[in-house]
């Protein structure tokens, strides 16, 4: 009997004490991309390179017992984050002096295929110490099946409001399970040092409920994100665009998200891309088409971006059903437009990106942002979208659960 | 200018140098206004001060520049105008301290004309021959700063030029592909950078072509702007209205100088 009691104890420690060490896997995080439905990339980092890791994963929890997940997808890449040139932090002394290279922050890539649609997925990483702690999520949808997404851009600056946002977020997906993921339209930290992503991924951390249900990300990339030729924003991805950082996410056969990049020619290859993936939307003839960019064509305060020449056009021509921004740092829903004035059939612009960048009051004297079909305003918020049908309900929520905002957007197809 | 005696000019080229003044001014104050300036975001966002005092910050900026357009014509009070130059400099100090700059320290090449001018003009507008020679001193290094830094940018390929070239082609019925673009960048660089060394390094005598070819360049690539955007763009063309009529003002100064070493020949 004792030896079976320590035999017993001696297990559990030992599998406590596996956990504890293969929990060196941090700010687990699933990325969709192309292929939300049946392909996602795992992202974890660590504050050294996490040798021989591995990604396990199943359709049903492996929590306790031998742990023996029936798939495992190997580590395609890893390696130090590579920042961009440091910059004074303004509160900084005078004899302040950037800080070491050697601060330690690795990325870990974990590619996993051929998942069914709207499936529960446990996955956990093992190391050469044990394997860690199980979180699960659900990949993207079944068609057809009613939604929401979550909608935020501009999280850098204000990192505790970031937090405070993704804990309310956290609790959102807790208790409402239609919550499929978050689009992210760009900015997650001031610069590309490598000790400001680590605080926004460990704040992105916070959006995991406390049972480990990741909340997978889309990503956008946004202007903060590149200074330096950084390739931070991919590596904390898992090169979501690839080298161009632009890509159509296909969240469900009739929706589609097409995420551009506002930071490099609007009009080269990336107008070609954006032709192509709009005829290959209508070819499919795919219902809800949706564009999400950093910098704004219609902006609630600054100047339009190179979009509002290369790209407004291909919007209209293919009749888009909305339209998501980031980079001003208010809260915007443009009246619908078409051919640059009002028109009922138009697009409308949604966003500005509040998810913790500091607020300003938007220019009200622009024409797009006037009347009852139009919206804008200040403070720290996420935008949420639900898809229906035939319906999309749009709602602006503040940090404080406040809806300040509100729409519905029928479908045109 | 060499051993040459500046003529007193009656100054075209200071009106010119002038209206540029005001031109660029004028718009950057309507910019200011219409879509907010860096020295806004720079202060709210990146140091904490309120919307409003930055704000404020800005309104007052706005009101130098446009005290300034109209000072540069008012000659015991043209000094004033140096209050705009100084508002440009605010501006880029910005653009080169915001954390998301990309090309830090090269606006300063880039815009040198248009913080420069009202110095080139209170300068010419002078009756002694040395404020004149210092006045297209400043011009040179102006507009050879000015052709370096669009130069590199050319040379980096930035997309904003990459997206000009390609929609103006695409306007006038020629489609044509980013690969075309990035390597007209690179003649385009090129040049920039050469005609910059020719207008600061060789005779001015010899320069009357090269600075023909700048100011045709220069209203070019303002005008490219609305041939890009739309006539929607027109406050682009004018705050780069420097860029066309200081080359101009100088090839002036240069044929005056000219024609006054002629007739003293004679």
């Amino acid at each position: 009997m004792k030896l079976k009691l320590a035999g017993i104890s001696f297990s559990l420690m030992a599998t406590a004490i596996a956990i504890n060490a293969a929990d060196f896997a941090q700010n687990v995080r699933v990325v969709w991309s192309q292929k939300p439905q049946t392909e996602a990339m795992v992202v974890w980092d660590g504050d050294e390179i996490l040798d021989g890791s591995v990604l396990l994963y199943d359709t049903v929890p492996r929590v306790s017992g031998h742990r023996d997940y029936a798939f495992r997808a190997s580590v395609t890449g890893m390696g130090l984050y590579q920042e961009g040139p440091a910059k004074k932090p303004k509160d900084a002394e005078d004899d302040w002096a950037p800080p070491a290279p050697s601060t330690g922050f690795f990325y870990h890539h974990a590619p996993i295929k051929n998942l069914t649609p709207d499936t529960v997925y446990y996955l956990a990483v093992q190391t050469a110490d044990g394997i860690g702690r199980e979180y699960h999520f659900k990949s993207a949808p079944k068609d057809g099946q009613t939604f929401k997404l979550i909608y935020g851009g501009d999280s850098r600056t204000h990192v505790d409001v970031a937090r405070q946002i993704n804990e309310q977020i956290s609790q959102m997906v807790e208790s409402d399970p239609s919550i499929a993921g978050l689009l992210h339209g760009g900015d997650y930290a001031v610069t590309t040092r490598r000790d400001l992503w680590k605080q926004w991924l460990e704040a992105y951390n916070l959006t995991t409920t406390e049972d480990g249900k990741l909340l997978p990300i889309i990503p956008v990339i946004g202007n903060h994100d590149v200074p330096g030729n950084s390739p931070i924003f991919r590596q904390a991805y898992g090169y979501p665009g690839g080298l161009k950082d632009y890509y159509s996410c296909r969240l469900t056969p009739s929706i589609a998200i097409i995420c551009l990049n506002t930071e490099i020619s609007a009009e080269g290859d990336q107008r070609i891309f954006l032709q192509k993936a709009l005829t290959q939307l209508k070819t499919d003839q795919v219902k809800w088409q949706i564009a999400a960019f950093h910098k704004p064509v219609y902006p609630g305060v600054k100047k339009p971006s190179a979009g509002r020449v290369s790209w407004v056009p291909l919007f209209e021509e293919y009749n888009i059903d909305l339209v998501l921004e980031s980079d001003g740092h208010c809260i915007k829903r443009t009246v619908p437009i078409r051919g640059d004035i009002e028109a009922d059939d138009g697009i409308v612009y949604l966003g500005e990106g509040g998810y913790g960048a500091p607020q300003r009051n938007p220019k009200l004297d622009r024409w797009y942002l006037q009347g009852d079909n139009a919206f804008a305003g200040k403070g720290d918020h996420v935008m949420i979208l639900e898809f229906a049908p035939d319906i999309i309900h749009y709602s602006a929520m503040l940090n404080t659960g406040e809806i300040i905002d509100s729409a519905s957007f029928k479908a045109r197809r | 200018m060499g051993k040459t005696q500046l003529p007193i000019l009656t100054s075209l080229p200071a009106a010119l140098a002038a209206f540029a003044c005001t031109l660029t001014y004028l718009t950057y104050a309507w910019r200011f206004n219409r879509y907010s300036c860096k020295t806004f975001s720079f202060l709210w966002e990146e140091n904490g001060l309120s919307e409003e005092l930055a704000g404020n910050v800005e309104t007052t900026m706005i009101g130098l520049l446009l005290i300034s357009a109209i000072c540069i014509w008012i000659p015991k009070i043209r000094w004033i105008a140096l209050f705009g130059a100084f508002v440009m400099l605010s501006e880029m100090y910005s653009e080169t301290f915001m954390t998301s700059a990309k090309y830090p320290f090269l606006y300063w090449t880039e815009w040198a004309l248009r913080y420069s001018t009202p110095l080139i003009a209170i300068l010419f507008f002078q009756t002694s021959e040395k404020g004149k020679l210092w006045s297209a001193c400043i011009m040179r290094l102006a507009i050879a700063a000015v052709f370096t830094g669009h130069g590199i940018k050319a040379l980096y390929a930035d997309p904003r030029f990459i997206d000009y070239l390609l929609v103006t082609f695409r306007r006038i019925g020629m489609e044509t592909q980013e690969p075309f673009a990035v390597t007209l960048l690179l003649i385009i660089g090129t040049v920039d950078i050469l005609l910059a060394a020719l207008i600061l390094f060789r005779k001015p005598k010899r320069n009357h072509g090269v600075l023909i070819w700048i100011a045709t360049w220069g209203a070019i690539t303002a005008l490219a702007r609305v041939t890009y955007g739309g006539t929607g763009n027109w406050h682009e063309v004018l705050i780069r209205s420097s860029h066309f009529l200081v080359p101009i003002a100088l090839l002036l100064t240069y044929r005056a100088v000219a024609q006054s070493d002629s007739k003293r020949t004679a």
